[in-house]
């Protein structure tokens, strides 16, 4: 007995009460930017993301609808929906990506009473801990390699 | 506190029930149940113990009937549904008892004629989905298992309606993950309503949520408007706030130690509940607000229930 | 149509062992049953007897089994959220039961009958019909019982239920007034067939609507319609009616009149056997029948009892059973039993007294004169019967039912051997009468072939019937019912009162 192994090609950390359909449009749009995905590469169909998300197929079709439409996924003739040429994503709108995480960072650090100076100097020792360069890499409009 | 928001129905209802009001001998279980629930949706009757879900559908499924109050399944009064129309309803419960004597095998084969729109092809993916073993008994079985021939035995047919009462109890999570597979499968063509405790699970499937409580609904509504509207609310102040005597009716559970107030507003707007904050326990050092679970909400909910009760 | 063939041969899948325990227990008894038509017991007739008991066991368990299988009571069970129609899961269960209930018994009864030496006549399988369909109703309580029980259990208790309220049943009946039971032919078949339509009524509807805390008193209802039936049976009304009065110009069947105590002669007093009730004190007045037809058997069905005392008392016993045989000529002790107080009340003074009969008039004139055999030798109207061991007994076997009264006479004369003369004067015969049992075309049971032993003791301990001995049958015909009575003007109650254990009255005539 075999099940069919269609992988889910990024990974969604759900979390708990917030927009299913934003969190798995947001774990798709990464998976792109930093090259888990590639043009051309197929994209899981809405059966197929339901399934192995467990997931309101209305919201699988939610999340392909729209990654359609804002062009990130095309549908070709006989293979299905596949990755889309990517635009170049200015780092302005790879910061954006990160909101979340931001937005939660800075309110732990309100509450601790913690400075924007330390912050960004404890952002600083973290980046050069973990290797890659100083600066940020976005002239490839791909993602830094580095770990995860 | 109760609120109940319901979606304009734009597309058919498959149930809809007014005014149903079911009286055991010693417990009223249902008092007043308006339930609505939208073709194609995935609708999540949760509650706590004894709020009535398995008592509403079993009046649903006509196993019994109502005191007072209607209900109509797929466009018929659920006192009709019997015979023919039951060929497009799928029902499992998990404490319905099955013919304990009969094989796998022989269960699906003695049920397949009542079905005209049953599926060969579709029992055998099933059988090999959930790796049914057709050649034991339904006593020796264990109970996951019977839950996945029982459900089997009920998708099988492509119903319209698929009607589960408590399909994850007890069940280990690699049954649930097969059985909530198989649901979603069938989910594109069939309407789902899952009534269980176990909203983890249910919390990504549902397109729709409502919640029971002592025979009533006190929300139903869209999945996502409900995780819209509820949030934990921490408030850091400098000093101990005054909390004046009167909130406002969607906080719930407000607890104030020291300089923090913790509260679960279930009407959330980001200005609205701002302002509302800042002109009833003045400025504050800072401001969470915390998305939460179903589990949460769930939680939330009854404990509120149980202090007004 | 094919749901009901399906849901059928499912139930056959199930219960295939009950199934064939119980045809294996039907054959056993087909061949272990003619074992009981002779008259030495042996092992195999025991094993009859004991399937007797165990074949009704062994069908109530395949109606409970079959019926339970798609139970009605509850809100549990599988079938009831499946494309089920009930009419067909009913008809289903219907088959199931005439398939392997009905048939085989209707089988093995025409097996029995053929083995018998009855092959089957139209009339003959008339009677097994009626008994199949006294079957079918016995078969419908249990299946109305099983669709409103959850099991075996519930339903085992039920039927020890069933059982204490027969015996309840029947002893209340005793103590209410009853009639006369032939008098009584609708009432009696209304107190079954109203139950039994109640039943099927509620055995349907629980198919339909299961809801069986309903069904469950609506049964309780039905056990009690009997006493309602009897409590407004209107038994005078219907004496009255099926024992008219005789037409003006006409004469009763037999009069019978009142021998006053110390009235002389000699006169051999065919005594009313009567158990002494406890506390009850029994009057005994003489009475004497004459005016009998020739060819002529008086059978006193029921009678009645009307005291008149001073000051306008009244005392009326009403109707009430009695199996009382008239013969022409005879004198016989009527009793009359009352209750202290009333008889103490009325012992020392001349009261009225009115007894009255009613009575069946048979006509003997039937015959079938036939000399015993030491094989077996078929007798008319009745079946193939046969000498006992003992040589006063005569043992027949019959089919389905007897053909009414039987009466067996033997003559004076033995033909046995080292007997010439039997009884002790002239013109003495051996008569034995047995009452009928009446029950319609067929008596109730698993079999329908019965034996019946008529036994013609004279006391003498010597061989009766042998070989050649002439024996004549009797059949008497019932031609006409009706109402007698005698009055008894100034009877003084004391006089008449049975004191002692002989049962004779104090200051009787000897």
């Amino acid at each position: 007995m075999c099940y069919s192994t269609v992988v889910i090609p990024f990974h969604v950390h759900f979390r708990p009460g917030l927009s299913l359909y934003e969190q798995v449009v947001y774990a798709a749009k990464k998976a792109m930017i930093a090259g888990q995905m590639r043009p051309g590469d197929p994209f899981p169909s809405v059966r197929v993301l339901s399934k192995e998300l467990k997931i309101n197929p209305n919201t699988a079709h939610k999340v392909v609808t729209y990654l359609i439409t804002t062009g990130l996924l095309e549908t070709r003739p006989g293979i299905g929906t596949v990755v889309a040429v990517l635009p170049e994503a200015s780092a302005a709108e790879r910061t954006q990506l990160l909101g979340q995480e931001i937005e939660e960072l800075v309110v732990e650090a309100k509450k601790l009473g913690i400075s924007l100076e330390a912050m960004v100097a404890s952002i600083g020792a973290h980046w050069k801990r973990l290797g890659g360069d100083d600066k940020d890499t976005d002239d490839s409009g791909r993602g830094g390699r580095g770990k995860r | 506190m109760s609120t109940i928001t319901m979606k304009p129905v734009t597309m058919s209802t498959v149930i809809r029930t007014d005014n149903l009001v079911k009286k055991f001998r010693r417990v009223d279980a249902l008092n007043g149940l308006n339930l609505e629930v939208p073709q194609g949706a995935i609708y999540a009757l949760v509650g706590p113990n004894g709020a009535g879900k398995t008592t509403a559908i079993k009046i649903l499924m006509n196993i019994f009937g109502a005191t007072s109050g209607r209900a109509e399944v797929l466009g018929m009064d659920s006192k009709q549904i019997s015979g023919k129309a039951l060929t497009s309803i799928g029902y499992v419960s998990e404490n319905q008892q099955l013919p304990n004597w009969v094989r796998v095998d022989a269960f699906l084969a003695y049920l397949r004629p009542f079905y005209p729109s049953w599926d060969r092809e579709l029992e055998n993916q099933l059988v090999r989905q959930l790796a049914l073993p057709l050649d034991r008994k339904l006593s020796d079985l264990s109970r996951g298992m019977r839950m996945k021939a029982a459900l089997a035995s009920a998708l099988a047919y492509r119903p319209r309606l698929i009607v589960l009462d408590e399909p994850f109890s007890g069940l280990d999570p690699l049954v649930r993950d097969e059985l909530i597979e198989s649901m979603l499968e069938r989910a594109e063509e069939a309407t789902i309503l899952i009534s269980s405790h176990d909203l983890a699970e249910i919390e990504n499937l549902a397109s729709h949520v409502g919640y029971l409580d002592q025979g009533r609904l006190r929300f139903s509504e869209e999945m996502p408007a409900l995780v819209e509207r509820f949030r934990e609310v921490e408030i850091t102040f400098d000093a101990a706030p005054a909390v004046p005597g009167k909130l406002p009716a969607s906080w719930m559970r407000l607890s104030s130690s020291a300089a923090v107030v913790q509260f679960i507003e279930s009407q959330f707007d980001e200005q609205r509940t701002s302002a509302e904050i800042r002109n009833l326990l003045g400025e504050a050092r800072s401001v969470t607000f915390t998305p939460m679970s179903l589990r949460s909400i769930f939680l939330a909910m009854a404990k509120s229930g149980r202090d007004a009760a | 149509m094919k749901q009901i063939i399906h849901i059928f041969r499912k139930d056959v899948r199930h219960l295939w062992r009950e199934i064939a325990a119980s045809l294996a227990l039907l054959a056993i008894y087909v061949w272990s049953e003619p074992a009981t038509w002779g008259y030495p017991e042996t092992a195999r007739s025991s094993i009859a007897a004991f399937l007797t008991e165990l074949l009704p066991i062994s069908w109530w368990l395949l109606v409970v089994r079959v019926v339970q299988d798609e139970s009605l009571v509850g809100d549990r069970q599988f079938w009831v959220t499946r494309p089920y129609e009930w009419k067909k899961l009913l008809a289903a269960k219907v088959l199931f039961i005439a398939a392997f209930v009905n048939v085989p018994l209707l089988i093995a009864q025409l097996s029995l009958l053929w083995l018998g030496g009855f092959p089957p006549t139209l009339a003959r399988v008339t009677g097994i019909l009626w008994m199949q369909l006294m079957w079918a109703l016995v078969l419908l309580v249990l299946a109305t019982l099983a669709a409103v029980t959850t099991g075996i259990g519930q339903m085992t208790l039920v039927m020890l239920g069933i059982g204490a309220y027969v015996a309840l049943f029947s002893f209340l009946s005793d103590l209410l007034p009853q009639g006369v039971p032939r008098a009584e032919g609708i009432p009696n078949a209304l107190v079954y067939a109203v139950p039994l339509a109640m039943c099927a009524g509620i055995a349907v509807w629980q198919y339909a609507r299961r809801q069986t805390a309903t069904a469950r008193l609506a049964l309780v209802g039905t056990a009690l319609t009997p006493f309602l039936i009897g409590a407004a049976t209107p038994h005078r009304f219907l004496l009255d009616r099926a024992y008219p009065e005789p037409a003006a110009m006409q004469l009763a069947p037999a009069q019978i009149s009142f021998i006053p105590m110390n009235t002389p002669g000699n006169r051999s007093i065919y005594w009313q056997g009567t158990t002494r009730p406890e506390g009850l004190v029994v009057i005994q007045p003489e009475l004497h029948v004459t005016g009998l037809a020739a060819h002529s058997m008086l059978l006193a069905d029921g009678n009645r009892v009307e005291i008149e005392g001073p000051g306008g008392f009244r005392w009326d016993s009403g109707w009430g059973p009695d199996r009382l045989r008239l013969h022409d000529q005879e004198y016989f002790r009527f009793s009359i039993m009352l209750e202290p107080a009333l008889y103490e009340r009325l012992k020392d003074v001349p009261v009225k007294l009115r007894i009255s009969f009613a009575m069946t008039d048979f006509d003997t004139q039937e015959t079938h004169e036939i000399d015993v055999s030491e094989d077996e030798f078929p007798v008319k109207n009745l079946g193939l019967c046969g000498l006992s061991n003992h040589r006063w007994d005569i043992t027949c076997r019959y089919a389905l039912r007897l053909p009414g009264y039987i009466a067996a006479t033997s003559a004076t004369q033995s033909t046995c051997p080292g007997v010439d003369r039997v009884g002790s004067s002239e013109g003495a015969k051996n008569e034995i009468w047995q009452p009928a049992y009446e029950s319609g075309p067929a008596e109730f049971g698993i079999t329908p072939v019965h034996t019946i032993n008529i036994s013609m003791m004279n006391g003498t301990n010597k061989p009766l019937l042998c070989a050649g001995t002439p024996v004549r049958f009797t059949f008497p015909r019932e031609t006409g019912r009706a109402r007698t009575s005698v009055e008894i003007d100034g009877i003084q109650l004391s006089d008449y009162r049975r004191r002692d254990d002989t049962g004779v009255p104090a200051g009787t005539a000897r």
